[in-house]
């Protein structure tokens, strides 16, 4: 399959219809991989893809990222179905053309959680929790995919969310705020989270102006509250479930939860699924007369 | 650091009963940023303005804070008196304690703090207002009026006579509208053309009317005071400046075809003016049955053209014309389809047999399988409409017979939720009243009868016109028809009457419907085209059910006549002046000014996502590009066009980098307002 | 104005974000009346529902009141057309996060109320005080602590 898309890529890139290739290479140990830049179509040998390409590539498809980088008018990235829905975003949220983008679709049996857990072999165990919810291991939209790509029925609703959430949802209030409220200790504000997500593209994020000061920059319970709260505000109906919020969190606090939720609800209330349409409108930027209204007197 | 002047007002004991304003003066003046405290009687009254004033002028404030009534009682004053005492009138807040405060609590001592409170939040507030500027906007001096029918005429005359140059949109190739098609009106009887077409030949002779006959509105761009509007002028396929319109090329042109402004009762030629008295009198070819453009044969016109002004080759021409205000006048229509209901569909015309020559060239209606002396009542004006295809008699459009039985059915289509529209199209008891008294004048031995649900006839007259017309003609019948149906020549009528409780059949030899009164079908095209608001039946939606009738939702476009809902003749004249009176007050004045309160962008954190331009209601955010001193492009942002914007702060709030913001309503403001909340009570 | 003067030993503290067309006029016409209600709400004017940011109950919460009401015109007669149609999906989302913070949603209350409802607002705030005072302070997050807050000056008053 990687023969496939290696071939491809030297193809494309010795022709100059793109510019670089962004995929996944071996890391510095033999359970890691990294992201990787392929300008030379001789380095193409470079690409791998197994389970252990857990990154989230469209990142670097983001503006605030520094997106498009010298010299990148179309640009090949590799892309795992739950990465090409990032994109469908990316291009719905006008901070991408489509025509800018190449897009090697894999099919991916899932990943594994983290990089520790890899051993060889993918199982059950050590499948990150996104990947039993996916339904685009066949991707939707690709430009480029190794063999023959299977019809998939993706009209139906999501699998519902991880485990965790429905264990939180189901708890009582003032226990999940607990919950929180410990989760919350530990976070130290790197931003981690933000820096790794996709879809925060604001120039400057809203917890770094001070003028006004919405969200407490002190990483006390408070202002980490706040922060946690306004991110996964600012992902309703725009988040499509890459997990790597989570991963990247050096204290490991379960911030997609919140995300999961709120697709949840999205899905729900207003039928909506993010990553799978470049021109329908996200959630909160459309309404419908009779939308429900049974929490207001 | 800022110098806030606090001004407390008592309001004569309605603030002082329930809040001791001399604390509440004393504490707001511990603030921090508070320079000057004052505790009155009668702030509004003028000595208090005149302290206010002088206040301002002595402690050199930047800002000040009236503690008082409701802003909406007192907020333009004080701004006023600010600006007269040159402090900027955005920097004056009104804190609301008689409404909200005083006049809603008993116990003095929670009123005192709430009071303290409510001052406090507003002082903390004022620290972020920044002087604005109210926006002067130039005008166009121009009038769009879009339709030319009654209302468009109407209004386009009293625009023009206050010497405002107008321009009509009309899409067919003559004024008059629907007025045009009637026969006499009710309640008085007159001649609808008599009274029409004078008006229309004003408007052609007027200096300071343009009329753009047979053209469409493309495109509507600007805002109030400027607009800029697009405007195809379909080829007429005739030099319209060579025309006398004397009439050699319709007379002698051998192809016909259906007559719409005959409602398809009668043939036209294919260059054609569609009635005698049409302004502008120039013809126009009808290309999509015209074989010299289907396969360029004939040209007869061209040659029988003694000024040589048929041009073939004459292409569709778009202008661009600036504009001030528009005035939307584009009419109704009958409800299509109602036929369905009652006796079939109409099919393609095929000539009836066995009929006079002259009835056979004028009523070409096919007999088979449907119903076809079951008409609506455009139809029926037409018939009996002098300058109509049987020159005033009444005969039904399947022989060419005079009906010696009709029957009128009311509400066809109106108040009928399943079939047809909800709402009742209230010209429909009048018309009926007056179809049987012209058929009653015009065959004196005929039997009339009407079927009704009930009798609305609230108007000047119209009561009166009622009671005549069943006293002298017709049979009023209080039901509804259940069914029609073919029996022999006659048209089977199966009713009730509810006052007897019978069931009735009656045959008759034509059946007239007072179809429902529905907008254009592109009535919505039009609205999103100037970006008005239409309600669910595709009326547009005037800005405020009562007190703003004629204003649409945007600003400097204004509705007059049936578009707007269902009316009559006289509604639609009074509404079209109204229009036009909105018109010139709107240009009354040299320039227009608009509160600042609108959103501005922060250009340089855009993100391009373009919700607020989503989310906009008025279509004010743009998307423009932003380049260096050299001119070289940098990035796209989000572009707010004042003029439109009427400052709901949506795109504020859609905005996750706080890009765009709401003068007036920043999120610095309410932040300052939250914060400076205690709640503190004594 | 003949209702009772009752003391309790807790006043919750409410915050109302309000459109200046319908709520805020309806909040008027109740003083105008001369109804009388509970005074513990304190209300930000904005020009249309559509304004209210989460951020700023967000913000509301933080700074430690009690209760907090959102209020606009009803569905169909919003001054801007549509605004409160957003207002009501944004909300419908925003509750739900709060929600699964572990934020109480009787602290929220969501509303229309039109320029002639003063009846309906001053029963809103009477229920909706009574409703808070009844859950007492908001705790959560009124006792997260700031570790910093010793450092920060206070205003000179």
């Amino acid at each position: 399959m990687i023969e496939a898309i290696r071939t491809q890529a030297h193809n494309l890139l010795e022709n100059k219809e793109i510019d670089v290739v962004i995929g996944y290479g071996n890391g510095s140990d033999p359970t890691r991989t990294t992201p990787v830049f392929i300008r030379k179509p001789e380095e193409v040998n470079r690409l791998i893809f197994d389970p252990r390409c857990i990154n989230s590539l469209p990142v670097y498809l983001n503006k605030r990222q520094g997106y498009p980088k010298k010299g990148w008018k179309r640009v090949g990235i590799i892309g795992k179905g739950c990465d090409i829905r990032a994109i469908t975003q990316l291009i719905a949220e006008n901070q991408l053309s489509r025509d800018e983008v190449y897009i090697f679709g894999v099919p991916c049996d899932g990943v594994v959680s983290h990089f520790s857990k890899w051993d060889g072999s993918l199982r059950d165990d050590n499948r990150a929790t996104k990947c039993s919810e996916c339904d685009v291991h066949i991707p939707n939209d690709c430009d480029f995919f190794p063999g023959e790509r299977p019809e998939v029925d993706r009209s139906g609703p999501y699998k519902v969310s991880a485990p965790q959430v429905l264990n939180l949802f189901n708890l009582k209030t003032d226990k999940r705020f607990k919950f929180w409220e410990k989760e919350f200790e530990r976070c130290f504000k790197c931003y981690a989270c933000r820096e790794v997500c996709p879809h925060c593209s604001c120039n400057i994020c809203i917890t770094d102006r001070t003028t006004p000061n919405w969200i407490d920059q002190a990483p006390h319970t408070k202002g980490v509250f706040g922060w946690h709260l306004t991110r996964a505000l600012h992902l309703v109906g725009r988040c499509t479930g890459c997990g790597e919020c989570t991963r990247a969190c050096p204290v490991d606090i379960q911030v997609d939860l919140f995300n999961q939720r709120m697709k949840d609800v999205v899905q729900g209330s207003f039928g909506y699924k993010s990553g799978y349409s470049e021109t329908e409108k996200p959630p909160l930027i459309t309404y419908m007369t009779d939308d429900s209204e049974n929490f207001i007197q | 650091m800022a110098k806030i002047g606090v001004f407390v007002c008592q309001c004569g004991n309605n603030i002082a009963r329930t809040v001791d304003t001399a604390d509440v003066a004393e504490k707001t003046g511990e603030l921090s940023g508070v320079a000057h405290v004052e505790d009155y009687k009668f702030m509004c009254s003028a000595p208090g303005q005149e302290m206010f004033k002088k206040a301002i002028k002595d402690n050199n404030l930047d800002g000040c804070i009236v503690s008082a009534c409701s802003p909406k009682m007192h907020e333009a004053t004080f701004r006023k008196a600010a600006e007269d005492a040159g402090l900027n009138p955005f920097k004056v807040e009104i804190a609301n304690i008689r409404e909200q405060c005083s006049w809603v609590h008993d116990d003095k001592e929670i009123a005192t703090a709430k009071s303290k409170d409510i001052t406090k939040m507003m002082v903390n507030r004022l620290k972020y207002n920044r002087p604005l500027e109210r926006y002067k906007m130039p005008v166009t001096k121009r009038a769009l009026i879009i339709g030319g029918g009654i209302a468009g005429i109407q209004a386009a005359l009293d625009l023009a006579n206050a010497q405002i140059p107008v321009s009509i949109v009309e899409r067919e190739p003559s004024l008059g509208g629907n007025m045009a098609r009637l026969s006499e009106t009710f309640p008085t009887l007159d001649c609808s053309q008599c009274i029409l077409t004078p008006r229309m030949v004003e408007v052609s002779n007027h200096p300071l009317i343009s009329i753009h006959s047979y053209a469409e509105l493309e495109k509507l761009d600007g805002y109030i005071g400027n607009f800029r509007a697009t405007i195809r002028l379909k080829a007429k396929s005739v030099i319209e400046k060579d025309c006398t319109g004397c009439g050699e090329c319709w007379e002698k042109c051998p192809f016909t075809v259906e007559n719409e402004f005959d409602m398809g009762l009668s043939k036209r030629s294919v260059i054609y003016i569609p009635f005698p008295q049409a302004v502008p009198t120039v013809p126009v070819i009808d290309r999509e049955n015209c074989p010299k453009f289907i396969k360029d044969k004939c040209g007869l016109c061209a040659k029988v053209c003694g000024q040589q002004c048929i041009d073939f080759t004459q292409q569709d021409r778009v202008i661009e014309e600036e504009f001030g205000a528009v005035i939307v006048a584009t009419g109704f229509k009958l409800m299509p389809n109602v036929y369905k209901e009652y006796g079939g569909y109409r099919p393609p015309h095929m000539t009836p047999k066995k009929l006079t020559a002259k009835i056979r060239k004028t009523l070409p209606r096919s007999t088979a399988g449907r119903l076809v002396d079951v008409i609506n009542g455009l139809e029926f004006e037409r018939l009996a409409s002098a300058s109509g295809p049987t020159g005033g008699e009444i005969r039904r459009p399947s022989d060419g017979k005079v009906p010696e039985t009709v029957v009128f059915i009311a509400c066809v289509g109106s108040r009928d939720c399943n079939k047809g529209v909800e709402y009742c199209s209230k010209i429909c008891c009048m018309y009926t009243a007056k179809h049987t008294m012209l058929y009653q004048h015009n065959v004196h031995h005929g039997k009339s009868y009407v079927f009704y649900m009930d009798i609305r006839a609230g108007g000047k007259g119209y009561e009166e016109f009622i009671n005549r017309a069943q006293s002298e003609n017709a049979n009023y019948v209080r039901g509804r028809v259940s069914r029609l149906s073919k029996k022999g020549d006659k048209i089977l009528v199966k009713g009730a009457d509810t006052f007897t409780g019978h069931a009735l059949e009656i045959e008759a030899d034509m059946v007239v419907l007072a179809t429902a009164m529905v907008p254009q079908e592109d009535a919505m095209g039009v609205a999103k085209n100037l970006g008005i608001s239409y309600d669910q039946h595709g009326f547009f939606s005037e800005q405020h059910p009562k007190l703003m009738p004629v204003d649409s939702s945007t600003g400097g476009i204004y509705l007059a006549g049936a578009c707007q809902g269902v009316k009559d003749i006289p509604e639609t004249v009074a509404q079209a002046s109204a229009a036009a009176s909105k018109v010139m007050q709107l240009f009354s004045r040299e320039e227009l000014e608009r509160e600042p309160e609108v959103a501005i962008v922060d250009e340089k954190n855009c993100m391009n996502c373009w919700d607020c331009v989503t989310v906009c209601p008025y279509n004010a955010i743009d998307r423009t590009e932003i380049t260096n001193r050299q001119g070289q492009f940098l990035k796209w942002a989000a572009k707010v066009n004042p003029g439109l914007c009427q400052g709901c702060g949506l795109c504020n709030t859609v905005c996750r980098s706080k890009s765009i913001e709401l003068e007036g309503y920043t999120d610095q403001q309410v932040y300052a307002q939250i914060t400076a909340f205690e709640g503190a009570f004594v | 104005m003949s209702k009772k003067i009752t003391r309790h030993d807790f006043e919750p503290k409410i915050m109302a974000f309000v459109c200046k067309w319908c709520t805020y006029s309806g909040a008027d016409l109740a003083g105008t009346s001369r109804m009388d209600y509970s005074p513990n709400v304190r209300m930000v004017r904005l020009p249309c529902s559509g304004r209210i940011d989460p951020q700023f109950l967000i913000k509301a919460f933080e700074q430690g009141v009690d209760g907090v009401i959102v209020s606009g015109c009803h569905p169909g007669d919003c001054h801007y057309n549509e605004g409160n149609y957003y207002a009501r999906r944004r909300n419908l989302a925003f509750r739900e996060l709060l929600d699964f913070h572990g934020i109480d949603l009787a602290r929220l209350e969501f509303s229309w109320i039109s320029a002639a409802e003063a009846i309906k607002w001053t029963k809103v705030i009477d229920v909706f005080t009574d409703k808070i005072r009844e859950l007492g302070q908001h705790r959560e997050y009124a006792d997260m602590t700031d570790p910093y807050a010793h450092y920060l000056v206070k205003e000179a008053a």
